[in-house]
């Protein structure tokens, strides 16, 4: 029974917990200027994101080490260091995102501004990861995360030309004005969006916070295998609601209040209401992870002791660069930078370094000294080199489309 | 590797620089880029006046998501009317454009007023305003669209 | 590189220093993790054999193994934080265990120098937060 739990937790945390500010963002964004015209990005990042946490839970179960311990050992001090400070400093970004992602939510129910709530909410995570155990947080922002089903039903109530909306997905509309260098810019924002490199360093470093053995490695691949996929299905209604409602009128999405705004129209004030909780969840669980992440991506690489299962005044070194980060998200976040350029940057630049917080995964997973009987076998090869070589090839045209498109103007 | 970084930099810095229009094309382009963004704005602030009046949005969102759009809007407005109109033909683009993004703004300011207010019926009277001055908008659009 | 003894003992053992020592994990006897061996030291016998003889461990010698204007910059940094203590410098002799991680013979708290940061940071900051004091202690 115990064990139907967790797994019904895990899957649902991880449906929500797909969602986070980049994609809220994103989803909208996209849905509203190219209609449902990127879902099959969407499709991709969902079987890449699939491919590569499996691989990572598979590392760290079978090795007893995360994510960030094997890059260093794996490919050495100089590379190890750029893809921990490329991967750092993109969940960094992602963190005073998600931050403000919650601030913002929390502005929308209250018309307080979203400024005076960026510091309240950085204490309180400091307090949660100060004090609550992981397992009861991680619960209860996942279960409320489903929230955001609200998008889902909101499609259906919306009652669109599905036969327009499939359309779209084969046949991508190019709206005049619109060009194809702009189009491929997007859908490298989107991956970025959708494959976030902290996701990887979170799912592998729980997993052994967790102290999890190879007995657990079906409970990981149920969550990954279950969850993400709906997740990826969350993220499609975001774009299709954004599709039906922005797309045909040529309305940009500029602001959190727009992404959520026909979920509104579609099924009234608790229909929005319910959906900006959901945000709230999604984002604040979001924040966690990405603190957590970048803590962990450190902590590792430099080898001191950390984790949340440890005792603080064991591990001081991981809990003051959490509470370092926390100050600093929410000094950036309070300079009054726009929350929307931030999570685009975040988003893109952890398209830019997603490759290379792939590749030392890649390279654990397939050695058998170190794996044993859990070596990759031909499929999570397959589909980690296909991956590998999707994100290598979005991670060089990022900064080349960025230039050439003046960041999708 | 250094002269790679110097290039990155220096081509990002052109790119950011919003130039003077040096031809009427240019100020054309921006014009219609102008009207269209504000186009989005009022559009958005339409749908939401609307269900907002018809109770399906709350107050406190209605009245953010309208200083959003208020403040997006004289953003656009400023870019705009800052730039010098580089000939004649830009005079009379401006000449049309510049009325419009002034009622334009006037009906968002009401609108906030109304959504910070809780006035329902207010949003939905208002909210027939920004027809003319979309229709104003779109004939901008497409005249100057190349 | 390859390297010959491994410890005192007359086990002679080749290994890839780079692959089996160079940024590994190093704990303690009780599990303490100490750091990553940042670089070794070796001795050269007279017919040029090569031997590790220590592990060195901190952002001072990984500095100056780095090297460039990054790794200088992190020595000179953590050389004069460290104020007078040498890097930390594990003799091989104290080695025990080398898969996964370095296991070390000896506690933590014999080594020289060792986790110097993360007592200053544990002292100095999260004993002083409520909470932050173990019911272990």
């Amino acid at each position: 029974m115990r064990k139907i739990l967790t797994v019904t937790f895990g899957i649902l945390t991880a449906i929500g917990g797909f969602i986070d500010i980049g994609d809220l963002v994103t989803d909208a964004l996209i849905g509203a200027r190219f209609g449902l015209g990127l879902v099959w990005v969407t499709i991709l990042a969902v079987i890449g994101i699939m491919t590569y946490a499996e691989m990572s839970a598979r590392v760290a179960t079978a090795t007893h080490l995360p994510a960030f311990d094997l890059v260093r050992s794996r490919v050495g001090a100089r590379l190890g260091l750029a893809a921990t400070t490329g991967s750092f400093f993109a969940t960094f970004l992602a963190l005073i995102a998600e931050l403000a992602g919650v601030a913002l939510a929390f502005e929308l129910l209250t018309s307080v501004s979203y400024l005076l709530f960026i510091p309240a909410v950085a204490a309180l995570m400091f307090v949660l990861v100060w004090r609550i155990p992981f397992e009861i947080m991680e619960r209860i922002y996942g279960v409320l995360g489903l929230a955001l089903l609200a998008f889902v039903v909101a499609v259906w109530h919306l009652g669109p030309d599905w036969g327009d909306l499939a359309r779209q997905v084969t046949h991508p509309p190019l709206p005049s004005g619109e060009g194809l260098p702009t189009y491929f810019f997007y859908a490298i924002v989107m991956l970025g969006a959708q494959m976030t490199p902290y996701e990887v360093i979170f799912f592998s470093s729980e997993a052994v916070e967790k102290k999890w053995t190879t007995a657990d490695l079906s409970t990981a691949r149920l969550n990954v295998f279950i969850g993400f996929p709906l997740g990826g299905l969350l993220a499609i209604a975001i774009q299709a609601v954004a599709a039906i409602v922005y797309f045909p009128l040529g309305i940009e999405v500029d602001h959190l209040s727009q992404t959520v705004m026909p979920v509104g129209l579609a099924l009234g004030r608790v229909g929005l209401a319910v959906v900006i909780l959901g945000v709230v969840a999604a984002t604040f669980g979001a924040t966690l992870e990405t603190v957590m992440s970048s803590g962990y991506a450190l902590g590792q690489y430099w080898g001191w002791t950390w984790g949340k299962t440890v005792e603080r005044d064991e591990a001081a070194r991981f809990n003051t660069l959490l509470l370092c980060l926390l100050v600093t998200a929410a000094a950036i976040g309070l300079t009054t930078i726009n929350p929307i350029t931030i999570t685009i940057y975040a988003v893109f630049f952890g398209a830019v370094v997603l490759p290379f917080t792939y590749i030392p995964i890649l390279i654990a997973a397939n050695d058998r000294a170190l794996m044993g009987e859990h070596v990759n076998g031909r499929l999570a090869n397959g589909l980690g080199s296909v991956f590998l070589f999707v994100t290598l090839l979005a991670s060089m045209a990022a900064l080349p489309l960025l230039l050439a498109t003046k960041a999708g103007l | 590797m250094k002269t790679w970084w110097a290039l990155v930099a220096a081509v990002l810095v052109v790119a950011s620089c919003a130039g003077p229009s040096r031809t009427d094309e240019d100020y054309a382009n921006k014009a219609a880029q102008t009207a269209q963004a504000m186009a989005s704005l009022l559009e958005t602030a339409s749908l939401a006046a609307d269900a907002s009046a018809g109770g399906d949005l709350f107050p406190t969102f209605t009245s953010v998501l309208m200083s959003e759009m208020e403040d997006d809007a004289s953003g656009v407005s400023t870019a705009f009317l800052t730039r010098q109109p580089p000939g004649e033909k830009a005079d009379r683009i401006r000449a049309d454009l510049a009325p419009l993004l002034e009622d334009a703004e006037a009906v968002l300011a009401d609108l906030r007023i109304a959504a910070f207010r809780n006035q329902p019926d207010e949003l939905a009277r208002i909210a027939h305003e920004i027809e003319p001055v979309l229709d104003g908008l779109q004939r901008i659009e497409e005249l100057t669209a190349t | 590189m390859k390297g010959d003894p491994v410890d005192g003992e007359a086990r002679e053992r080749q290994l890839d220093v780079a692959r089996d020592l160079l940024d590994r994990l190093v704990v303690d006897r009780a599990g303490i993790v100490i750091g990553r061996v940042d670089d070794v030291e070796l001795s050269q016998d007279d017919d040029g054999t090569l031997a590790v003889v220590a592990l060195l461990i901190g952002p001072q010698v990984w500095g100056r193994r780095v090297g460039h204007r990054l790794g200088r910059w992190v020595e000179g940094i953590a050389r004069q934080l460290r104020a007078g203590h040498d890097p930390v410098r594990v003799p091989v002799a104290d080695v025990e265990a080398l898969d996964p991680s370095i296991v070390l013979r000896n506690r933590v708290d014999d080594i020289d120098g060792a986790l110097l940061a993360e007592r200053w940071f544990r002292d100095n900051l999260i004993r002083r937060i409520p909470g932050g004091t173990s019911a272990s202690e």
